[in-house]
């Protein structure tokens, strides 16, 4: 499934201060299986674009088309929130059950995908836990595993890693490689930290602070599997630089008034 | 009610203390430190109970208040959570009904017992009415508070998740605020214990609160002490059984802790 986001214009009328325009005429096109990652400066847009793209949150202009679906019941796109937003009544099993209730499918058939998707994020073991039992990056596995369990064919991400510790980070970096590489889902990752959005992508959109525009867009030409190694290479490092730059430009304080 | 139940030295420091109270009790009857008309010793007391239980009074007047209580709690609770749901629901349902219910929450529940009475009569109508509105509007006002203070995003992860509206309601909305809808439970338990008592004490001629002012206007001190070990063994029973239910509904909920200052 392509997914294609046209023109995307949205202004929060009811800001504190007048009315906020969060995304000026955003495009982007996400390949079928394509991994896209998102980086900016916080409060640009980022969020607010893939809330628009689930579906949450409507889009003052412009449109997001998923491109070539058949009818199907099961939703188009799945999403990880940087909050996470586990069900704390649930146990980790009720959680990633939830979707798949929704979607009405029998018990037995529920509980087969339910240990798939457990086994796929490491989460076995853990069926009966319940989220405040759970570390971080536990937690951060039941969110994905609760997104992936309906198969949506796009997965969104917003700052999944973002509360972890640094060694947590690069190993759920590895992992969702691992499982973006497994699999036929396309990936839209939003994210601040602009190696790991090199790390994981496939195509890297860099956007400007708010309102949120597309600055550029890099193709990432990394051997995949992505392994520790990636991080490496020259080409790694060049393209981290090269994002560094053109979001250093954005950072750049407004130049001073002369007199 | 929980104590924290782990520690057992804390156990027995809480039935110490409770076993020490009784005896200064028993001790100050027996030695007459104090008239037996005023305060007669635990012994007596639980030997004037046991012919109650004996003579099948006490089972009378406890069926009578057992009945009373649970179906006021019934009615009340049922509609209190029903409404709050609604009203956290739905913004109309809020707009129309929260005005009434702020309006009419500071009344005293047991000043509308004689309205209920010339509405009802004397019968049990009117005592069950006035336990159910007790109880009611703790309960209405906690489940509102619950349903409004969920955390939207669960709704939004609900949403993605492809719920309806009414999943949302169901799965959603009613099983996060069930702390809250327990709390005020609780709070409802309380209230109607209490209007229990005194709604028997006014117009009853049955029930725990009954036997309670007839012995006091009989000088029945013993009786009187009886009903009143009676009525804390029922307030015990029912913060018991809400506490058990809730840990049975709410195993996510971690343990309540005991006092934050520890002193050791």
């Amino acid at each position: 499934m392509k997914t294609k986001i046209e023109d995307l214009h949205k202004i929060y009328s009811n800001g504190r201060s007048g009315p906020v325009e969060a995304l000026r005429g955003v495009n982007l096109e996400i390949g079928s299986s394509e991994f896209v990652s998102i980086v900016g400066p916080s409060g640009c847009g980022k969020s607010t674009l893939l809330m628009i793209v689930a579906g949450l949150v409507e889009a003052t202009s412009g449109r997001v088309i998923f491109l070539n679906e058949r009818q199907e019941r099961r939703p188009s796109a799945g999403i990880v929130f940087q909050e996470l937003a586990l069900f704390p009544w649930r146990t980790v099993a009720g959680n990633v059950s939830y979707g798949l209730e929704e979607l009405g499918l029998p018990k037995k058939e529920r509980k087969e995908r339910i240990r798939k998707l457990l086994q796929m994020t490491g989460l076995e073991g853990f069926e009966d836990s319940y989220p405040h039992q759970l570390s971080g990056g536990m937690k951060q596995r039941v969110a994905i595993a609760r997104a992936m369990a309906t198969e949506p064919r796009l997965l969104l991400m917003d700052e999944p890693l973002s509360s972890l510790d640094a060694i947590t980070r690069q190993q759920m970096q590895m992992e969702l490689s691992r499982i973006y590489e497994s699999g036929s889902m396309s990936f839209l990752y939003v994210t601040h930290d602009i190696s790991e959005a090199v790390f994981l992508a496939d195509k890297l959109v860099v956007m400007s602070k708010r309102p949120g525009r597309v600055l550029g867009t890099f193709s990432v030409e990394l051997p995949r599997p992505r392994t520790q190694e990636v991080r490496k290479l020259k080409s790694f490092l060049e393209l981290v630089a090269g994002v560094t730059d053109l979001l250093e430009k954005e950072w750049e304080p407004p130049p001073l008034e002369s007199p | 009610m929980n104590p924290p139940t782990a520690d057992p030295k804390r156990k027995a420091l809480g039935a110490s203390s409770l076993a020490g109270v009784l005896l200064a009790w028993e001790l100050l009857g027996q030695m007459g430190v104090i008239s037996p008309l005023f305060l007669p010793p635990l012994s007596a007391v639980i030997g004037d109970g046991l012919e109650l239980i004996k003579s099948g009074d006490l089972l009378g007047h406890l069926a009578s208040s057992l009945w009373r209580i649970l179906w006021g709690f019934l009615i009340g609770a049922g509609v209190g959570v029903f409404l709050g749901l609604t009203m956290g629901i739905s913004r109309l349902a809020d707009a129309s009904i929260h005005p009434l219910i702020a309006a009419t929450y500071p009344i005293p529940k047991i000043a509308l017992l004689p309205l209920l009475i010339l509405w009802l009569g004397l019968g049990e109508g009117s005592k069950i009415a006035v336990i159910a509105l007790g109880v009611f509007f703790p309960v209405v006002v906690n489940t509102r508070a619950g349903v409004l203070d969920v955390d939207p995003l669960l709704v939004k992860a609900a949403l993605a998740l492809g719920s309806s509206r009414a999943g949302i309601a169901w799965k959603v909305l009613l099983p996060a605020s069930l702390p809250m809808i327990f709390a005020g439970l609780k709070l409802g338990a309380g209230v109607a214990l209490l209007l229990l008592v005194t709604a028997e004490m006014i117009a009853a001629d049955k029930g725990i609160g009954f036997l309670v002012i007839s012995a006091a206007n009989l000088m029945q001190t013993t009786r009187l002490l009886f009903g009143i070990m009676v009525l804390a063994l029922l307030g015990l029973l029912s913060n018991w059984l809400l506490a058990t239910l809730e840990k049975a509904l709410l195993p996510w909920k971690s343990e309540t802790q005991g006092p934050k200052l520890q002193t050791r």
